[in-house]
């Protein structure tokens, strides 16, 4: 029903020995917006970054829109709005000078929009850009980016440099942005909690592919340690459990992928009570990330 | 038409308080919150819920969690979705008996309870001890 915006096939990228993505492949569809999450290194920028053409990849197709990034229309690529890790640069500009400049490349730009953003955060036009603090500079990019009213938008570790406060005003603006436009969001981050209201999916990279790519409502909703008495010797049938321990005659686990019937399944498996306490998403993170299948 | 649609459904937001780290899921809860809105008659038969755009934006939360939400109660037949209007509240067929006056002074009670600070228990208890005294001036 709802169309693809995004689509990576088997994508695969190398830096000198290290094979940073592995055949990855996902695909995002209209109106979500996806968190992504995994561990430093693991790969959340190259990703980001060979999505907007910025980095080359050796194997694989990366689609937007259906189209190759080559492909697209100009008035297409203006819908793509990006926000990267690194600063900002242009220090010796004005607030306002720095959004005319910008704003001057791209017809979707809305003049009110951007000096609403502004107003909103508060942020002073006149100042030079060396003088605003590092979450406000952050910001100016993400307003740089909002105002051309995107389709699309990616942003690497927006809120890295933001307050708890500034991190909410943020989070709503993006949930606006879907709102008005439909907008397809992708952005890594590393504070679990910000993902819960805003997200609709979380992605985790994890060994240079998506592990994880799961609704976050169903992923919250189902994710839980589970332990029951006795053992299993079939593990292997349940792909969704993982991090098992033993104690004493008991067995653990983590249930860390949505699965509808499995808990009912594993009750008449393992023909005992199952002990099911539901974990958060943070928990959940820290599980699969550690995860040590056997 | 009916007068519920002129109210204002800005102000229904407020009937909504979503808690992230609860770990249950924020569309179980908005479902939750919306039939117990219904129950104690503070969203009535027809009147219009606010639109997915208008929650998501006011609650911050994201819209596909909202739409999520009302599918659910759509299809529990709690919600109606009318084509062009939105999201309005079903007949609530088990409460129908219940006079509206009864409900209203109910509220009262459970309000004024909680002002005087007095716990679930103790409201029960007050309930249970009045029903076994019989009323003056009432034929039972």
């Amino acid at each position: 029903m709802n169309q693809t915006v995004l689509e990576l096939e088997k994508v695969s990228k190398t830096y000198s020995d290290k094979q940073v993505l592995k055949s990855l492949s996902a695909k995002i569809e209209e109106g979500q917006i996806i968190g992504l999450v995994g561990r430093n290194g693991a790969g959340k920028t190259t990703l980001l970054e060979s999505i907007m053409g910025l980095k080359s990849i050796e194997q694989g197709r990366i689609l937007i829109w259906q189209q190759q990034l080559g492909e697209l229309s100009e008035s297409q690529k203006q819908q793509i709005g990006f926000v990267p890790q690194d600063g900002i640069g242009f220090e010796w500009m004005k607030v306002a000078d720095y959004l005319n400049y910008f704003g001057g490349f791209f017809k979707s730009w809305s003049q009110n929009y951007s000096e609403q953003l502004v107003n909103r955060w508060k942020i002073n036009k006149s100042q030079r850009i060396a003088n605003l603090s590092g979450g406000q500079q952050q910001i100016l990019q993400v307003i740089q980016a909002l105002s051309i009213q995107p389709k699309l938008l990616i942003l690497d570790e927006p809120v890295a440099h933001l307050d708890p406060n500034m991190r909410r005003q943020f989070l709503a603006e993006l949930v606006d942005l879907t709102c008005e436009f439909g907008t397809t969001i992708v952005f890594s981050t590393h504070i679990i909690s910000d993902l819960e209201r805003v997200a609709s999916h979380i992605a985790l990279l994890e060994n240079g592919q998506i592990d994880y790519y799961c609704e976050l409502e169903e992923l919250k909703q189902h994710a839980a340690h589970i332990s029951f008495s006795g053992q299993l010797s079939e593990r292997r049938e349940y792909p969704e459990l993982i991090n098992w321990t033993e104690s004493g005659n008991g067995t653990n686990a983590i249930l860390a992928r949505p699965a509808k019937h499995l808990l009912q399944q594993l009750k008449q498996r393992v023909n005992t009570e199952l002990t099911v306490t539901p974990i958060s998403l943070e928990d959940w993170y820290l599980e699969v990330t550690n995860e040590s299948n056997s | 038409m009916t007068n519920h649609d002129q109210s204002n459904s800005a102000d229904l937001v407020e009937l909504f308080a979503l808690n992230t780290s609860s770990g249950i899921p924020i569309y179980r809860q908005l479902v939750d919150q919306i039939k117990q809105a219904i129950q104690m008659e503070l969203l009535l038969t027809d009147q219009k819920l606010p639109s997915v755009r208008q929650l998501a934006k006011a609650l911050q939360i994201n819209p596909m969690t909202i739409s999520k939400a009302f599918a659910q109660l759509e299809l529990e037949k709690v919600l109606i979705r009318k084509r062009g209007v939105g999201m309005l509240v079903s007949e609530q067929k088990e409460h129908s008996e219940v006079p509206t006056k009864v409900i209203q002074s109910l509220q009262t009670f459970i309000k004024l309870s909680r002002e005087a600070q007095l716990n679930d228990e103790a409201v029960m208890n007050l309930v249970q001890r009045a029903l076994s005294v019989k009323v003056k001036g009432i034929n039972s």
